[in-house]
């Protein structure tokens, strides 16, 4: 199971991963399957400040429309353009080309998850 | 009102963009478990948020038919003639807020397969359709989503943020109401079941059901909206009809300032 997830990021209880060396943030395996086949997103501009909560992304599977928030408060690096023509890249390959966001962590206490942690919360 | 209570709301039936209005500012607004029976004052096509910026082709066709109305949450487009729909909404902090995506939907096909006696087949997961977009909500199968006989007897549909989650449900009961010539595949009608809860029981026996068994809640509370909180809901009724297909975007949770409720 952990060859799903990435040794070297964290990991929340939403199910975003977070790449603490270049900040970029994604959903993990195990989140993309829970939302199945994703049809649409709405990303957020450069530049914008979300606080902890807030929508980061706004994504559409064929079931269910999830308004993804951090855990912490950041402000919008780069986006990843191509979901928008191409969302299904989130469930074909989500530490890849179906990453989301460079998200600029502007708070101190991450309190996310490593690894083990995060897999040990999905086997709950 | 005791947080041990399930918050049950009914009211007359509303034009398709004020029974959009009222789940939006529930899904926003609402601190209780609640549970919202609505009907719809004239048949007409919900569609899912995504489907207002690729309108699918179908819909084109049957647009003077019907009014044409966006849902906060996804999904393929619906036809509302002859179904019960109701909405449940959670808050964060209630322990059915942490369930899963598939979890919800689960929890909700097994309790009312169970309420009306219902054996019905599973659906079989598919593959990446491509067809999210433009889809027919009873034309394609989805998770969770049972039938008879390969149609479709339960529809429901999803949106979560980090403060509540809702799940907007249709069940068809009455199969007199739909309209005869829209060509719309036609789900099956629970009336074809000689079931003893249907049509008056029935909305008290999920009530009662859900309330024990997927809520939790040890007893109900009837509310009504106050005239300010149907002032405020009013405010957003014309940001869910799709009056015309080429005025878009229409309504983002995201950025449109006319819905912060």
């Amino acid at each position: 199971m952990t060859k799903d997830y990435p040794q070297e990021l964290l990991y929340t209880k939403k199910h975003l991963w977070y790449d603490p060396e270049n900040c970029w943030v994604g959903i993990t395996k195990n989140g993309q399957e829970e939302l199945g086949e994703v049809v649409y997103i709405e990303l957020p501009e450069p530049g914008e400040q979300i606080a902890a909560g807030d929508t980061l992304v706004l994504i559409e599977s064929l079931k269910a429309t999830y308004e993804m928030a951090p855990p912490v408060a950041g402000v919008v690096g780069e986006v990843n353009r191509q979901l928008s023509s191409r969302p299904e890249l989130i469930n074909s390959d989500p530490y890849g080309a179906g990453r989301l966001v460079r998200l600029e962590i502007t708070d101190v206490d991450l309190q996310m998850l490593t690894v083990q942690e995060y897999i040990e919360f999905c086997c709950e | 009102m005791s947080s041990l209570e399930l918050q049950v709301i009914f009211h007359p039936d509303l034009s398709p963009g004020y029974n959009m209005a009222v789940d939006w500012w529930l899904f926003n607004r609402v601190s209780r478990p609640t549970i919202r029976f609505y009907g719809w004052s004239r048949p007409a096509l919900s569609i899912g948020y995504s489907q207002q910026y690729r309108v699918p082709d179908k819909l084109n066709q049957l647009i003077d038919k019907f009014p044409v109305v966006i849902r906060p949450t996804g999904g393929g487009w619906l036809l509302h003639a002859g179904d019960l729909t109701f909405s449940l909404i959670v808050p964060v902090g209630h322990r059915l807020f942490d369930q899963t995506i598939r979890g919800f939907y689960r929890l909700i096909r097994e309790r009312l397969e169970k309420l009306l006696g219902i054996d019905s087949q599973q659906p079989v997961e598919q593959d990446f359709t491509g067809a999210g977009l433009v889809s027919d909500c009873l034309g394609t199968c989805g998770v969770h989503e049972p039938s008879i006989n390969g149609k479709k007897w339960l529809v429901s549909a999803q949106l979560r943020n980090s403060r509540a989650v809702i799940q907007q449900i249709s069940l068809f009961l009455d199969s007199r109401a739909w309209p005869q010539t829209t060509g719309i595949s036609k789900p099956f009608f629970l009336d074809q079941l000689d079931s003893r809860l249907l049509k008056a029981n029935l909305r008290a026996a999920i009530i009662r059901d859900f309330q024990n068994n997927i809520f939790g809640q040890t007893s109900t509370h009837i509310r009504q909206f106050t005239a300010v909180e149907w002032k405020q809901i009013a405010r957003s009724v014309s940001c869910f009809r799709l009056d015309c297909l080429q005025d878009l975007p229409k309504f983002s949770p995201r950025s449109d300032g006319r819905l912060e409720i």
